[in-house]
């Protein structure tokens, strides 16, 4: 019973999580960059695109409280929350469509008013390389360093008095196979939360390697946003990561009986509070965009950045061929995409598409 | 504060010769300093969204007319003579010139014409 609430809870507040981030997402965008549609920072107040953002709002509204609202009564007539991935699922997709649907709207308007008409379309770009925020970013990983080293300490310390044979799990499911005690299947949940330290760090590398696209009309002003932003994001991710952490310890105390096996239930419930942390941390961000752009005071040339759209496939898919960057930021959403143009993720997708088929039809065959 | 080139695709100058002459610029304002150190032509490029061999070109130019120079872990800098007089670039400056002129009046561009086309540029600059 417990468990099934739990469930529902998740994903009940999972859903909640993808419809408001949704909601405010017109905010965390660059002003110069909305719906995936590249127009002049000066249009953000115009009436057509103002109508556009209502009825994007309004349609997020609409259709996440449907798929809640459908999720609860399904979970409640089957008595189960089996149907919870399903549910989000289908949010995600609705949203897409939301997004795709205010897309199509504003560049509709956009050349239809001709918004770009007799601005100057350049490309900016930093010369000087930017003095990384080394020390803020090691501080990040503090946090998750010391959960790892308080379970390390934990398995040690419990280590004499566990059983001489003891189960082998994978995230609190039943034991796949019995073995003798070992240092190495004590430090088991030490692995899994390496692993995905290892993982955070290969995303921060990336994410400190990734370009800053200076905006007009500020220029300096937009990559301090982008530089703060990229910061936010690293941490928010380092507080994910440290529930996620915390989530892997509370399993492992439950393993070792350290706590009651009751905890092991309650062990997702960490990276769930994780996910309510990082969408707190990006909210707040947002508060900080508008007055940082400072559009209106610092508009002296009809300049623009240039219309990229063309690259942007479906507003989410960047496909440049003659941009070297592999990582680029999202036109529409939290984080950065890939640019698919490029060679290495060309190879990449290849790779990925022939593991899967592999793994699909490898059996078969 | 970052130093920011800005070029435009949609004009007939080469974009190598917008990167040169953008930084060019920047040292000429005093915004580049003497042994700054650039972005690789590869992160510019990325920068940029647009071709690595591009920039390439536009460094290497540079180098060869003494503004950046390249020490042996290929980083680019500002040189310490870019800004000051170069008796090796006043010299090519001037070949450049004579040429232009010639070429100019083989077309039949008047002198009164040229005068006014460098008086423009020296009240722009």
């Amino acid at each position: 019973m417990i468990q099934y609430l739990i469930n529902v809870a998740d994903s009940t507040v999972i859903i909640f999580l993808l419809g408001y981030i949704n909601f405010i997402m017109p905010s965390l965008t660059p002003r110069s960059v909305q719906f995936g549609v590249r127009i002049p920072p000066e249009r953000i107040a115009d009436r057509s695109y103002l109508s556009i953002r209502k009825r994007f709002r309004a349609h997020v509204v609409a259709t996440s409280g449907i798929v809640l609202v459908s999720s609860l009564i399904v979970s409640i007539i089957t008595g189960s929350a089996g149907f919870s991935t399903l549910f989000i699922l289908v949010e995600i997709l609705t949203m897409w469509l939301v997004y795709l649907d205010a897309r199509k709207l504003l560049r509709r308007v956009k050349i239809s008013e001709k918004w770009t008409e007799g601005y100057i379309q350049k490309i900016p770009a930093v010369l000087t390389p930017e003095r990384p925020a080394t020390v803020r970013i090691l501080l990040y990983f503090v946090m998750p360093l010391t959960v790892i080293a308080f379970t390390t300490i934990i398995a040690m310390r419990e280590y004499p008095y566990l059983h001489a044979i003891l189960p082998v799990k994978f995230s609190g499911a039943d034991p796949v196979a019995f073995a003798h005690k070992t240092v190495q299947l004590v430090l088991m949940p030490v692995y899994s939360q390496l692993i995905f330290l290892g993982i955070y760090s290969i995303l921060v590398f990336a994410l400190c390697r990734v370009k800053v696209v200076p905006e007009y009309p500020d220029l300096n002003r937009s990559l301090e946003v982008q530089r703060h932003y990229r910061l936010g994001v690293i941490f928010a991710l380092s507080v994910l990561l440290t529930m996620v952490e915390v989530d892997i310890m509370l399993s492992g105390m439950a393993e070792w009986q350290i706590v009651p096996g009751i905890f092991t239930e309650f062990s997702v419930v960490p990276s769930v509070v994780g996910l309510i942390l990082v969408v707190a941390i990006v909210s707040r961000m947002r508060y900080r965009f508008p007055g940082q752009m400072n559009v209106e005071s610092a508009a002296p040339r009809r300049v623009m950045n240039r219309d990229d759209d063309s690259f942007w496939k479906a507003g989410m898919i960047y496909y440049n061929r003659d941009d070297p960057s592999v990582i680029v930021p999202k036109r529409f959403g939290i984080g950065y995409t890939v640019n698919y143009g490029n060679p290495f993720i060309k190879i990449a997708i290849l790779i990925l598409m022939a593991s899967l088929a592999w793994l699909v039809l490898g059996p078969v065959v | 504060m970052a130093f920011i080139i800005e070029i435009d695709d949609s004009l007939e100058t080469p974009l190598y010769a917008q990167i040169k002459l953008s930084v060019i610029s920047g040292i000429k304002t005093g915004k580049l300093k003497p042994g700054d150190v650039l972005l690789s032509s590869r992160d510019l490029a990325k920068s940029l969204g647009i071709n690595y061999h591009t920039v390439n070109k536009a460094y290497d130019l540079l180098v060869q007319e003494g503004f950046l120079i390249r020490d042996k872990k290929k980083r680019t800098f500002v040189n310490k003579w870019a800004s000051g007089d170069d008796s090796r670039f006043l010299k090519r400056w001037e070949d450049l010139e004579k040429s232009l002129i010639e070429e100019a009046k083989a077309r039949g561009v008047t002198s009164v014409r040229i005068l006014d086309i460098v008086r423009e540029a020296l009240g722009n600059s």
